[in-house]
């Protein structure tokens, strides 16, 4: 018979602690069924959305002076200092990429369908990363991320019909099973290894070195193919540039920063708990080192030879894994600070430049830099901040960006890794030619004759704000954002 | 005798992985991954764990791999050709090897004790009903509400990409 009294059922104060993912998943069942209820009404499921992702994020800034770390609902989730900064992060970009998809034509335009499943699909996805940010079980890492990429696999080929986008979804799925299967081999290893399936299990029995260093190296190189893939690492990136291309263009902007962050988050919860007592016992700061230089000079060499646009941003996205890798390396505490500094302002810019290019692929129906020619006087206000997001993204003062890279190769050289460094300055100048061609199409390049102006909707102009203003202000004033960081990772639970 | 019995099960379970992967009928794959599932269910047998070996049989290899055949065989996918020429005995290895099995899990599960977990007499036996129930709904409660989220983006997935479309304004 089963003692009522003994069991640990999840009760009300873990549900408080939950808020921002219920509001979320809640929000995709009240976008589905109000969808329903109201009839190609889409702004109902978009209002519902977009209400849920701002609930969540005044929730998740609320909850970022967090004291203690809760660990909640059976011990499967935890909520910190890092849970409320990720959280914050995620909600944010909903919110964006929401206001945006309502006057983008690839999600909203005449003839296309399921305009309300989408608002759905972009609150169920930013709960999974939620969750994904805060598991501390090997089942909830492995849930979340399924839930992440299942999501993923749809929006990718929301444009039913367009070759590119049904490619798109299917080399995402097909990657991404792959991927994932050979992560749960690795997963089930660490079970056998360490007999637990909780991080700081897994943390206890490899500290007590019971365990074969080879054995734990061929269990995290396991583990690191499933989450290289989520957050596009070399060498499991090949995905990347066409799902990017294929997908509809404010999926792409969502996909090149949340899931990524997301993987990153889950990467600092999985391996800093578990491995960071062991860490120099094996190879691990090596292979993190080969590993972030290929990825970002794979990322940037690339990048050059690409004339999509979208190609290109898709390209950059993997060289800027290759620069937040770096600081992964001793799975330090300023490490970490680096890595969720650099995440929120990644995620500012890049979001930032995607979303350009979906406003002027509205009127301009292409995103091939030779037809970009002369966009800055056709289109100024979000060619400006363009030019803010691509300055922010090089990594030149005084912008964000500059900043965020400072921290990174900060952390590399006071752990002494100077070739390091220096490789990732050398790939800093390469990515400088590629934005700088973008920026040169939009100024330099003369526009065609007979080319009107390219108008950009005031809600997207003012969405792309929303992401500008903040580059431009972290560039002379980080202090706040960098104070945020350190306090979400000074609360890091399980240690 | 339960480590001879573990490989047995482990390599029937991959060599019928290998043969759903290989086999070059749709058909013939289907049942080749019923016989994986049965193998993967005389595994947790040997774990003591009954209850999901039954559940393994009862809902994998009955329930979905039936529907699964169904499917299959109404969309009528392309059987490659020359299949049962060269390769006769893999339709005697498929309505062989099941029984055979699964009478090996019977044999494997009673030499562990399998039926005294059920007639109470063992009651500290993990692996019953109610010990999956107990985890089910307490311990792993989010991750069993986080499933159920996963099959709805799934459904919701197959519908909005899968449903019929009259036209289709781009291509």
């Amino acid at each position: 018979m089963l003692n009522v009294e003994t069991l640990n059922l999840p009760n009300w104060a873990d549900a408080r602690a939950f808020v921002p993912e219920l509001v979320m998943f809640g929000a995709f069942l009240a976008a589905l069924l109000g969808d329903i209820i109201a009839k190609r009404r889409p702004w109902v499921p978009f209002a519902i959305v977009l209400f849920g992702a701002v609930t969540a994020l005044s929730y998740a800034v609320a909850g970022l002076d967090i004291q203690a770390p809760a660990k909640i609902l059976g011990d499967m989730v935890v909520v910190d200092g890092m849970s409320s900064f990720f959280r914050m992060l995620f909600a944010l970009t909903a919110v964006v990429t929401v206001l945006f998809s309502w006057k983008s034509e690839e999600i909203m335009g005449p003839g296309r369908e399921h305009k309300g499943e989408f608002y759905a699909l972009i609150a169920l996805m930013t709960g999974g990363m939620m969750v994904m940010a805060e598991s501390t079980d090997l089942i909830m890492l492995y849930l979340s991320m399924e839930l992440v990429s299942l999501t993923s696999y749809v929006m990718a080929g929301w444009m039913r019909g367009s070759l590119r986008s049904t490619e798109a979804s299917l080399k995402y799925m097909i990657f991404g099973a792959m991927s994932s299967g050979i992560m749960l081999f690795g997963l089930s290893l660490i079970f056998g290894l360490t007999g637990s399936m909780t991080f700081e299990g897994i943390r206890a029995a490899l500290s007590a070195g019971t365990v074969d260093p080879l054995a734990l190296l061929t269990v995290t190189v396991l583990v690191l193919a499933g989450l290289g893939y989520k957050i596009a690492m070399v060498p499991f990136h090949f995905w990347a540039p066409d799902v990017y291309e294929g997908s509809p263009t404010p999926v792409a902007a969502f996909f090149s920063v949340g899931p990524k962050a997301a993987g990153f988050a889950l990467m600092i919860r999985f391996f800093y708990t578990t491995l960071q007592p062991v860490v120099d016992q094996f190879d691990w700061p090596l292979m993190i080192a080969v590993l972030s230089v290929i990825t970002m000079t794979v990322g940037n060499l690339s990048a050059v030879r690409q004339t999509n646009v979208k190609r290109i941003l898709a390209y950059s996205s993997i060289a800027h894994v290759g620069y937040l890798l770096m600081a992964f390396l001793m799975l330090t505490e300023q490490g970490l600070q680096a890595i969720l500094f650099y995440l929120f302002v990644y995620t500012l810019m890049n979001l930032g430049a995607f979303l350009f290019v979906t406003a002027v692929n509205n009127s301009l129906k292409s995103e091939h830099l030779a037809d970009y020619a002369g966009l800055g006087f056709r289109s100024p206000w979000a060619s400006v901040m363009m030019m803010i997001f691509l300055f922010s993204l090089t990594g030149v003062p005084p912008f964000a960006g500059f900043i965020g890279k400072f921290y990174l190769f900060a952390e590399v050289m006071r752990r002494e890794w100077y070739w390091l460094a220096i490789v990732g300055v050398l790939n800093s100048v390469v990515s400088l030619y590629y934005y700088m061609k973008i920026a040169r199409a939009l100024y330099f390049d003369k526009a065609p004759e007979g080319a009107g102006a390219v108008p950009v909707p005031a809600l997207q102009i003012f969405a792309m704000a929303l992401l500008a203003v903040p580059t431009l202000l972290l560039g002379v004033m980080w202090g706040p954002l960098k104070g945020v960081a350190d306090r979400a990772v000074a609360v890091i639970a399980g240690l | 005798m339960e480590s001879i019995l573990f490989y047995l099960f482990a390599v029937l379970m991959l060599g019928s992985a290998v043969m759903t992967v290989t086999s070059r009928s749709a058909v013939a794959a289907a049942v080749w991954l019923v016989f994986c599932f049965v193998n993967a269910a005389g595994v947790f047998a040997l774990l003591s764990a009954p209850f999901l070996a039954i559940l393994q049989i009862l809902i994998y290899a009955g329930a979905i791999m039936v529907l699964f055949l169904f499917v299959i065989m109404m969309l009528q996918g392309p059987v490659l050709p020359d299949e049962r020429e060269r390769r006769p005995w893999s339709r005697i290895a498929v309505l062989v090897l099941p029984p055979a099995s699964a009478a090996v899990i019977l044999i494997a599960w009673l030499a562990r004790g399998g039926v005294t977990a059920f007639s109470g007499a063992q009651p500290a036996v993990r692996g019953t009903a109610e010990a999956v129930a107990e985890l089910l709904l307490n311990r792993y409660l989010l991750a069993f509400e986080l499933i159920s989220v996963v099959l709805l983006v799934a459904i919701v997935g197959a519908m909005a990409l899968g449903r019929r479309k009259e036209e289709l304004p781009w291509k």
